[in-house]
């Protein structure tokens, strides 16, 4: 072998190995690109359907199946090596020798070697390509499955932050409750955080935990949650109605604010009564200092207590005001939670209310009926709102009487300006039934109901407004 | 006739030498030629690729062009022997090739001698081929055939080398015999000759009508040409420049699979392997004239047109259509590629 001849094989061999280097680089580009765009249509299909994320492992299947795929069905053959050794002939201008000389080193020569144009040939390749390195003669082609599959890589990351798709309409209305029930929930939290609410930061717990299952399986329909919800309005009924009071005082006549105040100051009292400033205070005197004369259930106590008894009162006192607060969010929820779940009527539930397209309108809606509480005050000839009534609950009542003070029931509700009437036999009618409810409770002693129903079944109807 | 190919045993230096030599007397008889000939460089390059390849040429084009100035100048640089035979319509089979005669020996005795015909010429210049009956015109491709002629049962040799160049007028068919595709197939190259420009007509005027500027000096003995037609055959060819050449002729034809869409509609048949032997040893004697030790695929594009031009037979549609052989063969050197996918 001569120089010329070992030096072009070596060359050829480069030039040959650079050249299946760049085949195996584009077949697992190739490669490449199919799994990116089995992974960017795992991501459209989880984004427009109810398609499983988990289908992604597809995406690496498939790149090693299409690698094995094009590794076998498109073997190196030396007709791709032709096209290198024209292309280096082509960029040194050489008019085929390399081409030639490579055909020439393939045969095997004659007896008697070579002839001596063919010798030539080798010679004058082998010339020519001492000083030249072949590699960045014939540089990578640019791919275009490289930056698609790049491309379809990077659109496939972004679409996993899109939220999961499917049935549109029942996902997104259960979602949509149960993002409502989640921000309430938030704020119920917030507020039982503030005011020290053992209760409502329990039941604030609860109602995010019901949220955020529904969020986290989107799969399911409505009728989860609004089963969901639906018992944990029964469960606050019973708890808004049995809420034990032990020092004796008429809450539900005390308004948010003035609770409120009322704690701050029982914080205050609390104070005072441990310098000893409070001692020998009667009940009595304990409420006119407090300004909840107006709710003692026992007036005219005027036994004078002891240090110990007085902070055993404040502390009853301070007990029940907070128990009235957690009551009053737990009846708040409540009302909250019955306003949630579809009424019978369209357009009557706060998710329906929350929906993109907003709460139908009124003229496609049927006469209110349901749990809505409250017909707008003020507007007659319509049916008057007739709820169940409930012990110790703030009920709706149509025909509120306008703002101020009222002993008895409160009635909580948007007291707007103008004038607006209820008539007598309404309210006499409300009261009893309010007495009922009360009599049915064992607030009041036994010995005394007969006697309060009587006078309230007494009271007459006079005719005046 | 079978031309052999006779490499000698030499070095790499004497091949380049051969090359070298190959490229000066090319670059010689051109530069001589154009003392008497003005213009027709392909014309004079394609005769003369013929003529190392061992081949004959088909010249095509008006009378008053030149052929018989440029026939004759070539073999006279060349200390070539040369003849020209105008075919007519009576002219006999034994006017070309010569014909037994009977003759006195120096006794008295009546014996036949051969009298060799004009063929007996390394250059033979057959006018107006198509002018002559098919029996005449076979008496000389025959002789093309073989490089020699029989007669009374002797075969008389042709002295080497031998290149037949006939005519044929375009535009005066009327009472012709066309020459069969079968033997228009023989001729290595078919050469049109065109008709000179403004300044070749300038200085063809001045040329030939001043004084005669003297006989044209031998550049190339006859024994060279013999010598470059081996060295012509043994110039390496690659194998993918060979399918090249392949897949061009095959292109020609219209149900291959290289077909391209003139062929498939124009063409009745193809390139014969012939075709294929013709643009091979063209593209040797390009590389070779070139100075360059490998054939290339600009170097089997070069001569294509001339190979295949009168070897394709084209159908009715063709004809209706105006569509000419060097449309197909355009149509083929655009579409092939060099290197199959």
């Amino acid at each position: 072998m001569t120089d010329s001849e070992s030096l072009l094989r070596e060359k050829l061999a480069e030039l040959r190995r650079w050249e299946r280097r760049k085949r195996r680089e584009r077949l697992l580009w190739e490669s490449l690109f199919y799994a990116a765009l089995t992974a960017a249509a795992v991501v459209a299909a989880r984004a427009l359907t109810a398609a499983d994320a988990a289908l992604l492992w597809l995406a690496p299947a498939v790149f090693a199946a299409a690698a094995l795929a094009v590794f076998l069905l498109r073997p190196w053959r030396e007709r791709a090596f032709l096209g290198a050794l024209k292309g280096v002939d082509d960029r040194l201008e050489l008019r085929e020798r390399v081409l030639t000389a490579s055909d020439i080193l393939s045969r095997e020569p004659a007896e008697g070697g070579r002839r001596p144009e063919e010798e030539l040939v080798v010679e004058e390749a082998a010339e020519k390509l001492v000083r030249v390195t072949l590699p960045p003669l014939l540089p990578r082609p640019r791919s275009w499955h490289a930056w698609a599959g790049a491309f379809l890589v990077l659109l496939a990351g972004a679409g996993m932050w899109l939220p999961p798709g499917g049935a549109p309409e029942a996902v997104s209305a259960a979602s949509r409750m149960a993002e409502t029930l989640r921000e309430h929930a938030r704020e119920l939290e917030e507020r039982a955080r503030e005011r020290d609410l053992a209760e409502s930061r329990r039941m604030a717990e609860a109602l995010s935990e019901m949220a955020e299952r529904q969020l986290d399986d989107p799969a399911d329909d409505e009728s989860g949650i609004e089963a969901a919800v639906g018992a944990m309005v029964e469960v606050l009924e019973d708890m808004t109605r049995s809420w034990p009071t032990e020092a004796g005082l008429e809450w539900p006549v005390l308004s948010d604010a003035a609770l409120e105040k009322l704690r701050e100051q029982l914080q205050r009292s609390r104070t005072r009564q441990m310098d000893g400033s409070l001692q020998g205070k009667s009940r009595s005197e304990m409420l006119e200092s407090m300004g909840l004369s107006s709710l003692d259930r026992q007036p005219g106590n005027s036994t004078e207590m002891s240090e110990e008894e007085i902070r055993d009162f404040l502390d009853r006192v301070e007990r029940e005001a907070r128990q009235e607060q957690d009551r009053r969010e737990m009846a708040s929820t409540q009302q909250f939670l019955t306003e949630l779940l579809p009424g019978d009527a369209p357009g009557e539930s706060l998710a329906e209310a929350a929906r993109p397209g907003g709460p139908k309108s009124e003229m496609e809606e049927s006469p209110p009926a349901g749990r809505q509480p409250g017909n707008e005050p003020g507007k007659g000839g319509q049916e008057p709102y007739d709820p169940a009534f409930q012990a110790r609950v703030r009920t709706h009542l149509q025909g509120l009487l306008g703002q101020g003070p009222s002993r008895g029931f409160g009635f909580r509700g948007e007291a707007r300006p103008g004038e607006s009437t209820v008539t007598e036999e309404a309210v006499v009618v409300r009261y009893q039934r309010q007495v009922e409810a009360e009599l049915s409770s064992a607030e009041i002693p036994a010995e005394f109901k007969e006697t309060i129903k009587n006078y309230f079944l007494s009271l007459g109807v006079t005719g005046r407004p | 006739m079978t031309l052999e190919a006779t490499t000698e045993e030499t070095t790499t230096e004497g091949v380049r030498t051969r090359m070298r030599d190959a490229q000066r007397a090319f670059e010689e008889v051109k530069s001589e030629m154009h003392k008497a000939v003005v213009g027709h460089e392909e014309l004079i390059e394609g005769i003369f690729i013929a003529l190392v390849c061992g081949g004959h040429c088909l010249l095509e084009g008006v009378p008053g062009l030149g052929k018989t100035l440029i026939v004759r100048s070539l073999g006279e640089l060349m200390d070539l022997s040369f003849s020209r035979i105008q075919f007519t319509p009576d002219l006999m089979p034994a006017d070309i090739t010569g014909t037994n005669v009977v003759n006195e020996d120096a006794s008295g005795r009546k014996v036949f001698v051969f009298e060799a015909g004009p063929v007996f010429a390394n250059i033979v210049l057959a006018d107006e081929i198509n002018r002559a009956t098919p029996k005449t015109q076979s008496a000389l491709l025959e002789a093309m055939q073989d490089q020699s002629v029989t007669a009374g049962g002797a075969l008389h040799a042709i002295p080497s080398p031998f290149m037949v160049l006939a005519t044929q007028n375009p535009i005066e068919m009327e009472g012709t015999y066309p020459l069969p595709e079968a033997q228009v197939d023989r001729f290595f190259f078919k050469l049109i000759v065109r008709y000179p420009s403004y300044d070749e007509m300038a200085r063809i005027a001045d040329l030939t009508t001043a004084a005669h500027s003297g006989a044209l000096a031998k550049v190339l003995a006859a024994e060279s040409v013999l010598e470059m037609r081996a060295a012509v055959r043994a110039v390496p060819l690659a194998a993918a420049v060979r399918d090249y050449a392949v897949r061009l002729v095959m292109a020609t034809h219209s149900e291959t699979e290289h077909s391209t869409e003139l062929a498939r509609k124009y063409v009745q048949y193809g390139a014969s392997p012939r075709g294929l032997q013709a643009v091979i040893l063209a593209a040797k004697a390009r590389a070779l004239l070139s100075g360059r030790p490998n054939v290339s695929f600009e170097d089997i594009r070069r001569d294509l047109m001339p190979s295949l031009r009168h070897r394709l037979l084209l159908n009715l549609a063709a004809e209706a259509s105006g569509i000419a052989p060097e449309a197909v063969l355009e149509e083929v050197l655009a579409r092939v590629p060099e290197v199959q996918a």
